[in-house]
């Protein structure tokens, strides 16, 4: 059994961490306790040439870091790290009379495909400003020629809510797979629920059952990695792992983010600071009550929109999945320090050091264990554990404000004094 | 074929002498289509009938629409001056030269730097005015020029000049008769004398000719085009009838009435009628910036307003709802360099753009001897004698298989007008017909891409978001050039507004660098020739003691 997030960015994306180079993504995907992590943006030329030099081929359609380039890990979560060549495409182009946004995320099994993907991406549009490139062609083409050159590569629309760059999204996206793949759609295997929605917001739809519900941290700096992630039983390749997602076999689910936690679960407008349900948005007219302007239509909404089952139906086949909260967060709620502070950091690493790796502490590690370390840790791990936990939904770019505890904190003092 | 009453006119008149005046966006090439078709229809025999066009893009166009109405039935000629001159000349020369090879611009470029030329594209420049114009060469370069025509002799050589002038010379000593019962040109505005004497003879006493075009837009004077001969008609033939195409189907009216009222400041044209189908909209924008670099910005700026944001930093700060994409906007500028700092800002924000390439003629030779190539192979060169049809030729060998998308369709569609005869046979026409591509016929229209043009390159094209730089005296009208001649240039600004369909947005700097040096040009003295009632003014800040402030304010 394995954790492995698929998609990510380097440092040639736009708004991310210079520190998103490969040295530093393999070091942060073991305190977070991934196996196979995606490189993202395989399609920059500069970020493919660091790939090409510092990563070596495994012959299973994997790759690893060389040795000399391996930086310091805590004992405590020392693993092997595999990735696997991903990027994400941004199409942008009209179909139907209206403007369409759509993020796809590529994965491929090998350099030498990547490559050639490369060259026939290069003829529509500039790769090198952005490791996340614009390019101006129909998602399905890009399909087609993505399916030509390299037939074992998997497309799978990226964070396929959120409003505005998706497959699924209220502001330029589609209201199904076929309408957006049209006949490729039997190729689509899987969709990303994105950070808004949770496979149980999915289950609604029956039009995905046949589909993976995949998650990953689309993580723009180190410490985002694993945010969420999916689980498989499987042989460690290329194959084993797309094979699992085109069958569900030893695909055994994924950690999710509380969708409430996402940016887009509810909707609303972020200049004004106003948050709406769906009902209250339908009531209000898609106007904002302060400024009358159009509201950002969230992912909760739009689920409502395109559902034909009632809210909590469970398909038969559903694969289970687990949510969590970001180990840092709820470490700077038990100490009431904000999760950028030094002290928190310290705070993480002893726990990490302490305990194992973050989604072992999170997921696996005995209770008991935990307390040994850290009593509030303990119980607000429990309470995640169960669901016990209040959130203040995200909206139109906002995060959603996620409580182990609620306000405020009735650990705080406690806590802090214990894990100094 | 869905035609409006002057279109229908045009379509059925049976005049001898025919002149059709379309303006920007009237339907022309459907019309032009519709004519062939219903000559043919008529039972006109397809050999009988030639429609010229001067690009191959507008010919490749027809092409299609007239093969898709036809079924099967023989296609008449449609193409360009020098495809038509090749395949007479390849009909009627002597045996022994009619197998002649084409002279292409980078042979030229060999033989005349074998000769010892420097300069060579001047040199080439200044031979190929001689031969069109009779232009006086200076000693030095008529002894180039003779060199030049013995080698090309020897070698059974014609260059593109050479092949109008020869079917010409021909056509007067009664080598080539006259073969057409009906002629048809598309952008009559363009054409030059040569080409003028070439239709002419070609059309049989009992043939008529019938005309397209639009003096307002003849930009290509530089080239030899004489507009005078499409104004002359009138005098030239006594029986002309004259036609207007008045509707105009692509611009929204306010852009349509100014750029019509515009181009009456000159006076080498014919008054012509335009009615607009769509409403007014917006009012032509003209905005002021610093310099080149807030022009760009500015750009950049105004289309993610249209487009919404293309990542995730811009949202909240651009509008979400558009129909416009990629495609829907054109940036346009009178000169070449004015598209470069533009071109590398939008490539720095991951936008993307197209350009038209330089590399056209490159790319056609690679493509060639790629074909040559496998037409000596042994399997290959037995298929040679047998009727295939040549697409499906090309596409069993794989050649197509590494071109872009675009080029494909390009070679697709050239290819498709070739079914019948011999292989080798159809290949050989396919060849001479693939010489005449040029850059703007391998400007990629369909790629979602925001477009970078010249205003020369524009021309034919419609984008619903337009923008024109360099708005400044100086630059348009390109007085800063040694020669110009206002009423082109006029011409070329109105070629410009009249790409527009929704929007037209033009912008002047206050600051410029041309050629390495830093210019500060007051906005152009065509701004007041556009009515105020159609303009708007974004962004122009007054300053004191320039005389434009009082128009402005």
């Amino acid at each position: 059994m394995f954790f492995a997030d698929l998609h990510i960015h380097s440092k040639f994306s736009r708004a991310t961490s210079k520190e998103m180079n490969l040295e530093t993504i393999e070091q942060w995907a073991q305190i977070k306790g991934i196996k196979v992590i995606g490189t993202g943006d395989f399609t920059h030329p500069e970020w493919l040439k660091e790939i090409g030099e510092k990563l070596t081929e495994e012959g299973n359609g994997l790759l690893r870091l060389k040795e000399k380039y391996k930086l310091q890990i805590p004992e405590s979560c020392r693993e092997d790290v595999f990735f696997i060549l991903s990027s994400e495409i941004s199409c942008i182009y009209q179909k139907n009379g209206k403007l369409r946004k759509i993020h796809l995320l590529i994965l491929s099994p090998s350099l030498k495909d990547v490559t050639k993907i490369n060259h026939a991406l290069s003829q529509i549009g500039s790769l090198i400003s952005d490791g996340r490139p614009i390019l101006g062609i129909d998602g399905k083409e890009l399909m087609k020629i993505i399916m030509d050159i390299s037939s074992d590569s998997l497309i799978i629309p990226a964070h396929a809510w959120t409003p505005h760059f998706s497959v699924f999204g209220s502001q330029s996206g589609f209201d199904s797979i076929e309408e957006c793949f049209e006949e490729l759609s039997p190729y689509i295997y899987a969709i990303e629920t994105g950070l808004s929605s949770d496979p149980r917001m999915n289950w609604r739809l029956s039009k995905l059952d046949s589909i993976t519900l995949i998650s990953n941290s689309d993580a723009h700096s180190p410490s985002k990695i694993g945010r969420e992630a999916n689980i498989f039983d499987t042989e460690l390749s290329f194959e084993g792992i797309t094979e699992a997602i085109k069958t569900k076999k030893g695909f055994l689910g994924t950690v999710e983010f509380f969708p409430e936690e996402g940016k887009y679960h509810y909707d609303g407008h972020r200049v004004c600071g106003v948050r709406l349900s769906p009902k209250e948005t339908i009531k209000r007219n898609y106007l904002c009550p302060l400024c009358g302007k159009r509201v950002t239509v969230g992912v909760m909404h739009r689920v409502e929109v395109l559902a034909d089952r009632q809210e909590g139906f469970k398909p038969p086949q559903a694969i289970p999945y687990k949510s969590i909260i970001p180990l840092q967060e709820i470490m700077a709620e038990i100490n009431n320090t904000s999760v950028q502070s030094k002290t928190l950091s310290n705070l993480y690493f002893k726990a990490i050091n302490n305990l194992g790796s973050e989604y072992d502490i999170l997921l696996n590690k005995k209770l008991t264990d935990i307390e040994k370390f850290n009593e509030s840790l303990a119980e607000a791990i429990e309470r995640v554990r169960e669901g016990k936990i209040t959130v203040e939904p995200g909206y139109d770019g906002e995060y959603g404000k996620i409580k182990v505890f609620g306000k405020p904190s009735p650990k705080n003092n406690k806590g802090q004094k214990l894990l100094f | 074929m869905n035609l409006n009453k002057q279109q229908r006119l045009a379509v059925e008149s049976s005049d001898k002498y025919l002149c059709v005046l379309a303006g920007p966006g009237t339907g022309k090439t459907h019309t032009i289509t519709a004519k062939i078709i219903y000559l043919l229809e008529e039972g006109i025999n397809p050999r009988k009938i030639a429609a010229l066009t001067f690009t191959q893009k507008a010919s490749i166009e027809m092409r299609q629409r007239v093969i898709k109405k036809l079924n099967k039935k023989e296609l008449p000629f449609i193409g360009t001056f020098h495809l038509l001159c090749i395949r007479l000349l390849r009909e009627f020369l002597p045996e022994n030269t009619r197998n002649f090879n084409l002279c292409t611009r980078k042979l030229q470029r060999e033989i005349i730097s074998s000769i010892g030329g420097k300069n060579v594209e001047k040199i080439i420049e200044r031979i190929s005015r001689f031969k069109n114009k009779q232009t006086s060469l200076d000693d030095k370069t008529l002894q180039i020029y003779e060199i030049y025509e013995k080698k090309k002799k020897e070698l059974n050589l014609l260059d593109f000049d050479d092949l109008l002038l020869k079917t010409s010379s021909m056509i007067k000593e009664g080598k080539i008769p006259p073969l057409f019962e009906h002629i048809i040109v598309d952008e009559f505005q363009d054409i030059n004398k040569i080409q003028y004497d070439i239709i002419k003879g070609l059309l049989k006493k009992t043939g008529c000719f019938s005309v397209f075009g639009d003096p307002d837009q003849a930009i290509y004077s530089f080239r030899g085009s004489e507009v005078d001969l499409f104004l002359n008609l009138p005098s030239d033939f006594e029986d002309l009838k004259l036609l207007n195409l008045s509707i105009n189907y692509r611009s929204q009216a306010n852009i349509l009435l100014a750029s019509n009222r515009f181009i009456t400041a000159n006076t080498k044209r014919f008054s012509k009628r335009i009615e607009p189908l769509k409403p007014s909209e917006s009012q032509i924008i003209i905005m002021e910036v610093e310099d080149e670099y807030e022009e760009a910005k500015t750009i950049l700026k105004e289309i993610k307003k249209r487009l919404g944001a293309t990542n995730f930093n811009d949202l909240y700060n651009n509008k979400e709802e558009t129909f416009y994409t990629f495609n829907s906007f054109a940036v346009l500028s009178r000169i070449n360099k004015g598209l470069k700092i533009i071109k590398e800002m939008f490539m720095k924000e991951g936008i993307p753009v197209k350009t038209i390439k330089k590399e056209a003629e490159a790319w056609i030779e690679s493509f060639i001897k790629e074909l040559t190539g496998i037409l000596s192979k042994e399997e290959i060169v037995k298929k040679l004698i047998e009727p295939i049809p040549l697409y499906e030729f090309l596409d069993s060998t794989g050649i197509l298989k590494d071109l872009e998308n675009y080029e494909a369709y390009l070679i697709k569609n050239i290819a498709s007008a070739y079914e019948k005869g011999i292989l080798i046979e159809q290949i050989r026409a396919f060849i001479d017909e693939l010489y005449g591509l040029t850059s703007l016929d391998l400007f990629p229209e369909n790629l979602n891409a925001i477009s970078l043009l010249t205003l020369h390159g524009a021309k034919g094209l419609e984008f619903p978001v337009v923008f024109i730089t360099g708005f400044e005296e100086g630059v348009i009208p390109y007085t800063l050039s040694s020669e110009y001649d206002i009423e082109e240039e006029r011409r070329l600004f109105y070629v410009g507004m009249t790409r527009a369909m929704n929007e037209l947005i033009i912008i002047y700097a206050k600051n410029r660098v041309i050629n390495g040096k830093k210019v500060s040009l007051p906005v152009s003295s065509f701004l007041k020739e556009i009515p105020e009632e159609y303009i708007k003014y974004e962004k122009v800040r007054p300053r004191k003691g320039e005389p434009m402030q009082k128009k402005l304010f």
